[in-house]
Formats: C-alpha cells, structure tokens, sequence
C-alpha cells in the first residue's frame, strides 16, 4: 500500500484510540439514553394519558404490567371487561379471549404471555359448554407458534426494527428504535395538546386497559314463542378434543402459583336450553377446580347466578343454538357480579388467615 | 442518494479509501469518477447535461487562451456564455416564459413542455460562466488538464447545491499534494455532523410546521402564521447552511478547502451585512459578474456627474442591484414569487444605500449611537424581521397566497396548536443558543479548555440526541430544488 496513506504510528494508534474511545462511547450513550426514554414511555402510556383512539399503544408497556389474564373464546371476550375489573379490583387485566382460542391454544399464549409480560397474579378462565368439544383454530395456533400472535406489545429492542437501514439499527438502539420513540413523542405532544387545549378524545380510559370491543343491540326476535322441537345440544365431557391441554394449563398455573378464576360466562335463555346438559359440565369443572388450591369456580351460567332471560343483557341466542354473546350491559353487570364474589373471596381468606 | 442518506455514507467512504490508497498524481481519478457516479445515481441522462458544457466551456477557454485577436475573444467568450447559460435557461426557465407568454399573448395559454430539470444545473451552470469569465478578463490561465477542470466542475460534494467555488482558487485546491491528516478528518467529521443536525432535527422540524400553515393558511389563526414565518426562516437557513457544512466537511476530509458560505447571516445587522454572510459563494458571484460590470457599464454610458439632484453612482449602484437581485431570485427558481423576493431584496439594497446618510443624521440627533448595544440589537432585529418578510414571498407558492397570508397575520392567540407551536418553537429556541454559542465561540473559554474526552463526549452525546431528535421525512435539501 502506498506509503503515504499513512503518516506515523504516533497518528495511526491516536486514530485508532480515538476511534475506540468514540465507539466505547457511543454504546453506552446510545443504551443508555435509550433505555431513559423507554422508561419514559412506559410511564408516559401507563399513566392513563393516552385516550379511547390509542388502543393499540396501552399495549406498549413494560414487563409485569398486565396483573391479570383473561383467556377464552369470543363469549369471554365480549362477556368480560377489563375496564371494570381495573375499576372494581385495581387489576390491569389483558383479555387475549379471541373467537377460536381453546384450551390447547390458551396453554400456548400463556407460555408467551409469560416471556413478555412477566407471570401473572390472577387468570380468569372463560367455561363454555363445547369447551372439549372443538379444536383450536389451526391458523392462531400456527401463528402462535412462529410467534405472531398478538401479545402485549412492548418498546422492546429486540423486536424493533428500523426499515431505513440494517446496518445502523445494528448497532444502534436509538436508531433502530426511532420510529417507536417518534411515536411516543408524538403521543407525548398530543397529550399535552389535549390538556391544555382540550381538544382531541377526552374519553381517556383508566390506565392500563386493553383492548375491549363490547357489542351492542339485543338479542332479535325474543319475543317469538319456542318452536315446538329444536335440536338439542350435546355436551361432550372431559377431556374431549382438548382437555389435557386444559389440565395442563392449570398444572402450570398452580406452579406458578397464579390464582385461578373460571367463570361459567351466561347464555341466553333459550341457548341455555338448547346445551341441556349444564349438569354434566358443571361437574367437570368442579372435580377438575378441586383439585386445585388456587383455583375457583363461578358459574353464572345459570337463572339464579344471571338474569339468563333478559334479551338485553345480550346480543344473539336462539333455540337450536349453541353460542350466545353477552352485551355490553350484560358484560358489565357479569364483570361486577365476578368482582364482588372474587373481592368477597379474598375477604374470606383474609379473614380466616386472621 | 442524497447526504443524509445511509447509502450516501458507504459511497464516501469507498471514495475516500480508493482516493487515499491513490497515487497523488491519479487521485483526481477516483475523485472524478465518484462525482460521475453520484451524479448519474439520480438520472443517467444528467452525466450528458454535466459532461457536454463541462467539454465546451474546457475547449472554448483553450480557444480564448490562444487568441489574441479582442473581436474573436469576445465572440468565443460570448458563444460559452450563451452555452452555458442557454442549458440552464432551456431546461429550467422555458416552461416559466412559454407560461407566461401564453397567458398573456395566447387564448388558452401554452402547455408546458416535458423535460426533466437536471439537479445542481443552476450551481455548476455558474460555475462555467465564472471559470470562462475569469479567463476572458485574463485572471486566470485556462486549465490545460481536462481532468481537474472537469473535477472542478463536478466535484460531488458541491455538485448538487454549491458552495460555488471560483476556479481560480479552488483548481490549484484539487492539485495540491493531500496527505491524510486525522485531525483534518476529525475537523470535517464534525463539520458534517453539525451539518447533519441543521438539517435532520431542525429544519426537518421546523418543515413539519411551515408546510401545514403555508399549505392552509386560512385553517390557522394569526400567530401560528407569524411564527410559520419565523421557523421557515431558522428551516431555510439551517437547510441550506447544513448542507453546504456536509459539503464543506466532505471536502475537507479530501483535504480541500472549499469557501465558506455563510458566515451566521441572521446575526447581521444591515441588509447589505446579510447579503456578505448569506449564500456566500453565490452574493459574491452575482456581485462579481453581474453586479460589478453593470453598475460599471452604467457610469461608463452616463455623460452626466449627477441626475435628478442625485449621483449617477447612486443611479449606478440602484440600476445594477435591481438587475442583479431580479437575476438573483430567478436564479432560484423558474417562478415570478422567486423574482419577487429577489426584488424585495433589492429594494431592500438600494433604500439603505440611498437613506444612509439621513438615518445616520437620525441616529445621532436621537443619541441612539450612544446605547450601543441595544442600537445593534436594535438593528439585528429589524434586519432579521425584514428578511423574514421577504422569505414570505419565497415560501408561498403564488404571489396571491403569499399576500394572503401577510394579511392574516397578526399575534391573536388562540387555543388550538399552541402547545405544537411551542414544541416546534423549543427546537428553534436550542438552536439558536448554539449558534449563540457558536458565534461567540472564541470568548467560551470553557470549551477551549475542555480536556480532549470531554469533547469528544459531547460529540458522541451530541450524536445520540441527533439520532433521537431527527425527523425521519423524505424531505430532500431546498436548494436542490434550484
């Protein structure tokens, strides 16, 4: 190589330290202040600054937010609100109920919420009568395998990504998480925005509240006499198509010593009887909770624990049916209903502890 | 591939490895082939746009070196002039005439030709009058290497947006033997980063705002406007000073100087003050070549000392300035709101030069001198509100828009987009403290004394702040646009 390229060994070692130092630098500057403005973030979205329109962002928390779990299919997704648990209980529940999510697929999520959110204190388990009697979706269930699956999503660095360049988010955390922490600034702005200028959604939902749907309307035709026959509805027993997975998941739970609420979510009347054999469901669920010290069951799947034949408190149902969805008042009166027995529960077990 | 670009980055960084690692004699080589390749990176058409004036301008200039005959000179002169100047106007300004001509001659009006504007045409267009022009007046000799004069014209770091720099000082820059000297390096490196912060954090920012209110203005209420104004001053300045740091720091760590373009313009405290320290390279060129021979032919024409009770040196310096600066702002774009700044200017220019013995009278009877400090205070701040007026003008799109907003301005406050407004107003306000800082540099002892880690801390820090500050938007450097 030419000779001039180089000056001395005196300016090539001080470029050389230089060039070390600056990197030395720039690493722990760079982590550094990245980690400050995430920590920033976190505070800034579980503050309850964010409004209705900031869904997706509530879910951009740190580890060990979410305190409580609920897990199920669509009727505990609609049939539970997280608003009232957090108002009711103080606990900042993530319902993962989706359409599709049995017991092989609520083991699985599990697993994952475990890595990302931390461990929780409390899972609710939503009971339907076909709970052993259908697979979980397969395509939720792939997702869930590569890892695609939605759970709370976190300013994490190792999923950030940078579309700009590779190469600098590589080795920079700033850079690689830029768009995220553009978003936060701006949200920050925004919020600001709403304080002082009042404008923008002033529905601010208390803080730490995922994503709840709620469906309105009521259930059509329930004035309509019942027909004279309608098919009835078998229950297929434990364990049925999934029911290790079931057993599993709260093998994993009482070693993880979470508290366990299944909850028997209602149906409306004439779905209640069409899915004749509740006996045979409650039965289950009772043998499998008592073996289980942290485990409780609430059925409110029956005339005396809900009001079964309000057309209100629901959505859909009809005799020959076998699914029915709780409303939002329904959602809100079986939410309370859930809080005050779990707070008197607690009472309890406080008091016998005394 | 643009400065600010990731890609932009490994191509420096290649050029300057092989240029290195070259013998001195070759290194205009890879020099000229990397300003080829940045060029065609935007279009492949340009390189013929950038490679046939480059060969005429070198030919003709041979051909004026070698006659001595006066009429043939002027005539070879005046062929590259046309040349040079005749590319610039067809590419850039036949759409604005033809526009203009059909809506004021033609029922219907013309439409507008197709032809794609070659990027940088208006800087090294300039750069061939200058180079020809200087070997006409005989200032200098003609470059017999086709090589460096071709470098000269296209050196890539000025290329798309200047500096401008003369032939007459920067060829023999090209020739000189370079040894890589790091702190040479160093001093570019951070030359580039503030350039990078200029324009990625604060002008990008202040975009952000400007482009809302001068897209809508009638959907904001008055001191939004006032401050759209305000912060497209700080984003014009900080865009195009940024890029010319990013050229000048690329040049330097080539080992060249290249000449300063702006010299804190916003601190000055006359007209005539913000035209030596704003867009150097490019006052100093319309001063040299159309300014100067102008206002000379003015006196030389003139039989009279005096005319209407006034000086024909007065007469001269007002007819060469209109001139110059109705030049001035076309060269900025093929708009009339373009002249209509650069006229502004002018007026600007030729009010001052007139009143400057009565407001020298004024001040004194009023004892203004006396306070010195808030006198140039004074002074700075009607400057500085005088050429944000004027950047009014450059920013609208029409000349209607641009009177509209003016009309809609005033300092009503009003509850919507304050708390945006002062968030784009904190960058501004941390800006200008460093360029406080800057300009006072040599009195922060401080800094001086700051042992070597510390610094090159606050440059590691100042980095990380300009990756989490920096707006990520696809905005391309102003001046490109001319």
């Amino acid at each position: 190589m030419n000779s001039s390229i180089f000056n001395s060994k005196t300016h090539i070692a001080r470029f050389l330290l230089t060039a070390c130092l600056a990197g030395i630098l720039f690493f722990l500057m760079d982590r550094g202040l990245f980690f400050l403005l995430r920590e920033a973030a976190y505070d800034f979205y579980s503050s309850g600054n964010v409004g209705k329109d900031w869904y997706g962002k509530t879910e951009v928390v740190k580890k060990n937010y979410f305190n409580t779990l609920i897990m199920g299919t669509s009727r505990t997704k609609e049939g539970i609100h997280p608003v009232y648990i957090f108002e009711k209980l103080g606990y900042r529940a993530y319902n993962a109920a989706s359409p599709g999510r049995y017991p092989q697929f609520n083991y699985l999520f599990y697993q994952q919420f475990k890595k990302r959110n931390g461990v929780p204190k409390v899972v609710i388990l939503g009971i339907d009568y076909f709970l052993f009697s259908k697979d979980s979706n397969r395509r939720q269930l792939l997702e869930l395998k590569g890892d695609r699956q939605s759970t709370p999503r976190r300013i994490d660095y190792q999923e950030a990504r940078n579309p700009n360049s590779r190469f600098l988010s590589s080795i920079s955390l700033l850079y690689r998480t830029k768009p995220l922490l553009d978003q936060y600034f701006a949200d920050a702005v925004d919020a600001l925005a709403v304080k002082f200028e009042g404008k923008g959604n002033k529905n601010v939902l208390p803080a730490g509240i995922s994503k709840y749907t709620g469906l309105y309307g009521s259930v059509p035709n329930h004035k309509a006499p019942p027909p004279p026959h309608w098919p009835k509805s078998p229950y297929t027993p434990f364990p049925g198509k999934e029911g290790e997975f079931f057993k599993k998941l709260l093998d994993q739970l009482r070693r993880d010593r979470v508290k366990v609420f299944l909850v028997g979510i209602p149906d409306y009347i004439k779905v209640f009887e069409t899915n004749h054999q509740h006996r045979k469901l409650v039965e289950d669920i009772e043998r499998l909770a008592s073996q289980y010290m942290n485990v409780r069951y609430f059925n409110y799947n029956t005339p005396d624990a809900f009001e079964l034949d309000n057309p209100h408190l629901f959505v859909d149902g009809d005799y020959g049916k076998r699914i029915s969805h709780l409303s939002v008042f329904g959602s809100k009166m079986l939410t309370l209903k859930l809080c005050n027995d779990i707070q008197k529960l607690f009472r309890q077990e406080r008091e016998r502890r005394l | 591939m643009f400065f600010n670009s990731v890609t932009f980055l490994y191509f420096f960084l290649l050029v300057g490895v092989v240029y290195y690692a070259t013998p001195h004699r070759f290194r205009w080589v890879p020099l000229l082939v990397g300003s080829y390749v940045f060029y065609g990176f935007f279009d492949v058409r340009y390189l013929i746009y950038l490679a046939l004036p480059t060969i005429l301008v070198f030919l003709l200039a041979q051909a004026l070196d070698r006659t001595k005959g006066q009429v043939i000179r002027k005539w070879v002169f005046m062929g590259g002039i046309v040349a040079s100047i005749g590319l610039l106007f067809w590419f850039k300004y036949l759409n604005l005439f033809r526009e203009t001509f059909g809506n004021l001659f033609v029922e219907g009006g013309l439409k507008p030709l197709q032809m794609i504007l070659p990027i940088g045409i208006s800087f090294y267009s300039f750069k061939l009058v200058s180079y020809l022009a200087d070997v006409y007046l005989e200032r200098l000799p003609a470059e017999r290497h086709m090589g460096y004069f071709a470098l000269y014209v296209s050196f890539f770091p000025q290329l798309l947006a200047g500096p401008i720099d003369r032939a007459i000082s920067f060829i023999p820059e090209l020739k000189k033997r370079v040894e890589l000297d790091w702190d040479r390096v160093g001093s570019g490196v951070q030359l580039i980063i503030w350039g990078l912060f200029k324009k990625i954090v604060i002008a990008d920012r202040m975009a952000l705002f400007v482009d809302q209110v001068f897209r809508d203005p009638a959907h904001y209420t008055g001191i939004n406007l006032l401050f759209g104004v305000y912060f497209y001053t700080v984003q014009i300045y900080c865009d195009f000073s940024g890029y010319s740091d990013i050229a000048i720091g690329l040049a330097r760590i080539l080992g060249f100087k290249s000449m300063d373009n702006f010299k804190f313009p916003y601190f000055s405290r006359s007209l005539t003050q913000f035209w030596n320290r704003w867009h150097i390279s490019l006052s100093t060129w319309l001063r040299d070549y159309l300014f100067l021979p102008i206002s000379y032919s003015i006196l030389r024409w003139t039989k009279k000392e005096t005319f209407l009770n006034v000086k024909i040196e007065k007469w001269a310096y007002a007819g060469g300035m209109s001139v110059t600066m109705f030049l001035g702002g076309l060269w900025h774009g093929a708009s009339w709101t373009f002249v209509g700044w650069g006229l502004i200017h002018g007026f600007y220019l030729v009010f001052a030069h007139f009143s400057k013995r009565f407001r020298k009278r004024w001040a004194r009877k009023l004892g203004i001198k006396k306070r010195l400090r808030l006198y140039a205070f004074w002074q700075g701040l009607v400057t500085f509100h005088l050429v944000s007026f004027a950047w009014i003008f450059f920013r609208a799109p029409t000349f209607t828009a641009a009177v509209e907003y003016i009309r809609n301005i005033n300092v009503g406050l009003s509850g919507s987009g304050m708390v945006h407004l002062l968030y784009t107003l904190l960058f501004m306000a941390v800006f200008a403290i460093l360029e406080i800082a800057l300009f006072n540099r040599g009195r922060i002892r401080f800094v001086k004394r700051m042992p070597a880690l510390a610094r090159l801390a606050a440059i590691v820090l100042f980095v990380c702040l300009t990756i989490i500050f920096s707006v990520d938007s696809s905005n391309e450097f102003i001046y490109f646009q001319f």
